[in-house]
């Protein structure tokens, strides 16, 4: 098969992931949101437990009106879903499934993740200028500051794991923790500088404030409506699902299984939905933090934290 | 209604009208009108069944209240009666929102806000009238500031009585919408068209 | 408490000679002052008897004339005042207190909604319950007739 077939092929299993994954989220986040609330969820729609309620949503997304503010910016307004969707598919390319399952073995694998996943912003940003809607412009500008500043301590935390697997390949950094063991055992402080920074990333509950709902109606996905905003919804739910595949490959050894390859696959994604479990989890029990508040934390807490760990890390190395 | 345009910021692009969505292939074909006599609109009619099904199945409200109904409305979302079965959310904006519970007093006042942010709603949209109040402005009727229910505002769908509504009634409204929206754009033709004979007939009555 | 009221009776009347001023059965000092010098009034209740938390600002409709109701309190000296003011109907002009006590500012935008009384030197004079367009005159007087337009129901046929 030519290559450019196989490239093809690769794109698609990786769009219908997506849209798999988005739909499973919202329906596994509602769902569980019902259990810590003691309700029930949606029940109305398939067996078990209303697991057809995702299509119910797919379609009702799909088929709603397409609403253009007449202010808007037309141009930034109309792209700013796909920039925000792009990086999250390309992320994609360098996430390790299995022995062979990736899409193409980077030795700076890491580095592109990192520059892809800075791109997200410019999306957010051109959403919440193109709407010429003050909330829009308010949660895009927070999303600036508050992305910006967790992206710091986001990198400086992988640097530990790459001092100590001396690789920028994800694919070499599963395999040394299948040589030695998982990451988490000697990265532990690196582990939890890096979940604290991915729930910002994420924007997710306690850092939800480009979204803050009784504040700001939806952030910069106000004006959106129907597919546009079910394109925002998506690569949201993706970006949960990239960081917590890139937290496992980093800190909770990847696809290293003894099962083979599909079984590799399937503690892979074991470990990486049970992440985006605990994310879930903590998006329902914590209240939102304040603007200084998440500051605070973000430059006079993590950063440290973080460099610390580099130092204390190059240490242990030299002894 | 200056304060309305200022609030609004942005124009409807175009009404859609839910009453054009005919069933297509439902009428006679000339060449073979016996195969579309026994088999009417397989295809589009399958289609119009799913969108149906997912449109009822998945309708999130606005997060909006206006007087003491919205207690009653919040008790609904919350754990006893749970909204959520229906696959109902409590959505912020009313653009991504499909539902709009209208829940207590409308006053003069708020009336063009309640206008401004149904029409901000992206089509299709449905409203539910819940309570006394604003369905025909209730014990307010005779009020200097209270519209005599909200149908006067904005066209409602389904009316939900009480003062305030317990929970059960309101997810019975809940359920009466979802069969209304069930059978959409799936009468046929001459049907439909005597039905909008008969709400003409309605409007001139009231 | 009885003391506190003595006091402030008599500097009231010490200072406005004009005014009527009696004790109600509840323990209140009550005013009666013509609209002229409210300001004076509110002024010297402020700053000379530390009068300084105005509870509410009320309007009443006696048909022959209007009646705006002051309730104010002190909270230093647990007392509590009330000011009557009459105010003629058809020409209802009477000056704001809201620069004295800024918690008067809804509570007389309120009683402009209500009773069409106007008040000099408010800082923010829009309608507060009212919309702002509405043109149907002031509800809660004795002669207020509803001539709102009868609205058509709206339809939508699915």
């Amino acid at each position: 098969m030519p290559e450019w077939v196989m490239a093809i092929i690769k794109i698609l299993i990786v769009l219908a992931f997506i849209g798999l994954n988005g739909m499973f989220l919202i329906w596994a986040e509602r769902k569980v949101a019902g259990f810590i609330q003691a309700r029930i969820g949606p029940a109305r729609v398939g067996r078990p437990q209303g697991f057809f309620q995702l299509f119910a949503d797919a379609i009702k997304m799909f088929s709603k009106e397409d609403v253009r503010p007449a202010a808007a910016d037309k141009w930034v307004w109309w792209f700013a879903p796909v920039v925000f969707f792009t990086p999250v598919a390309m992320a994609f390319l360098v996430l390790p499934f299995g022995p062979n399952v990736i899409g193409l073995d980077m030795n700076i694998g890491l580095i592109y993740l990192a520059a892809v996943a800075s791109f997200a912003l410019l999306g957010v940003f051109m959403a919440g200028w193109g709407s010429n809607n003050k909330y829009s412009l308010l949660g895009a500008m927070r999303a600036g500051a508050q992305m910006i500043s967790y992206e710091i301590p986001l990198i400086l935390a992988t640097i530990g794991v790459i001092m100590i697997t001396g690789t920028l390949s994800t694919q070499g950094i599963v395999e040394y923790q299948v040589a030695h063991g998982w990451n988490i055992k000697t990265q532990f402080l690196a582990f939890v500088v890096f979940f604290i920074a991915m729930l910002a990333e994420l924007n997710r509950t306690p850092f939800d404030l480009v979204i803050a709902e009784s504040e700001l109606t939806s952030g910069f996905f106000t004006e959106y409506s129907g597919i546009r905003w079910g394109m925002f919804m998506f690569a949201e739910y993706t970006n949960i699902f990239v960081m917590s595949a890139l937290a496992v490959t980093l800190f909770f050894g990847g696809w290293a299984s003894p099962f083979g390859l599909v079984g590799s696959v399937l503690i892979f994604l074991i470990k990486t939905y049970a992440i985006v479990f605990l994310i879930i989890w903590i998006r329902w029990s914590v209240p939102r933090v304040r603007i200084d508040q998440l500051m605070t934390l973000g430059w006079k807490f993590l950063l440290p934290l973080s460099l610390f760990n580099i130092v204390f890390t190059g240490l242990i190395l030299l002894i | 209604m200056d304060v309305s345009k200022k609030l609004r910021g942005t124009v409807r692009i175009q009404e859609a009208p839910m009453t054009d969505v005919k069933v297509m292939g439902s009428q006679e074909s000339e060449i073979a009108p016996g195969v579309w006599q026994h088999a009417p609109g397989v295809v589009t009619t399958s289609l119009q069944t799913a969108l149906n099904w997912g449109r009822q199945n998945s309708m999130w409200y606005l997060t909006f209240g206006l007087a003491c109904c919205a207690i009653e409305m919040m008790a609904t979302g919350g754990s006893r009666y749970d909204f959520d079965r229906f696959g109902m959310v409590p959505w912020p904006s009313p653009r991504q929102a499909d539902l709009m519970i209208v829940s207590g007093t409308v006053t003069e006042k708020m009336a063009p806000r309640v206008r401004t942010l149904w029409e901000q709603m992206a089509e299709p949209r449905y409203v539910i009238a819940m309570g006394a109040c604003a369905t025909n402005g209730g014990p307010y009727h005779q009020g200097y500031n209270v519209v005599d229910g909200v149908d006067k505002v904005i066209p409602v769908d389904v009316y939900v009585p009480g003062c305030p509504p317990r929970p059960e009634a309101l997810l019975y409204g809940v359920v009466q919408l979802q069969r209304k929206i069930n059978v959409a754009g799936k009468q046929e033709p001459e049907k439909q068209k005597q039905e909008k004979v008969e709400s003409e007939a309605v409007k001139e009555d009231v | 408490m009885s003391e506190i009221n003595e006091k402030v009776k008599g500097r009231l009347i010490e200072q406005f000679p004009g005014v009527e001023v009696s004790e109600t059965e509840f323990g209140q000092v009550e005013v009666k002052a013509p609209k002229e010098i409210i300001a004076d009034l509110a002024r010297f209740v402020r700053e000379e008897l530390d009068f300084d938390y105005l509870t509410m600002v009320a309007g009443v409709d006696y048909i022959e004339y209007l009646q705006l109701v002051y309730h104010i309190r002190s909270l230093k000296d647990y007392a509590e005042l009330i000011i009557k003011v009459d105010v003629d109907s058809e020409n209802a002009v009477v000056a704001s207190v809201a620069p004295i006590w800024t918690g008067a500012n809804w509570h007389e935008r309120e009683a402009m909604d209500m009773f069409g009384i106007q008040f000099e030197g408010h800082p923010d004079p829009r309608p507060i319950l009212l919309p702002e367009d509405w043109q149907g005159g002031h509800p809660l007087r004795k002669d207020f007739i509803d001539k709102r337009p009868k609205r058509e129901r709206q339809f939508r046929t699915r």
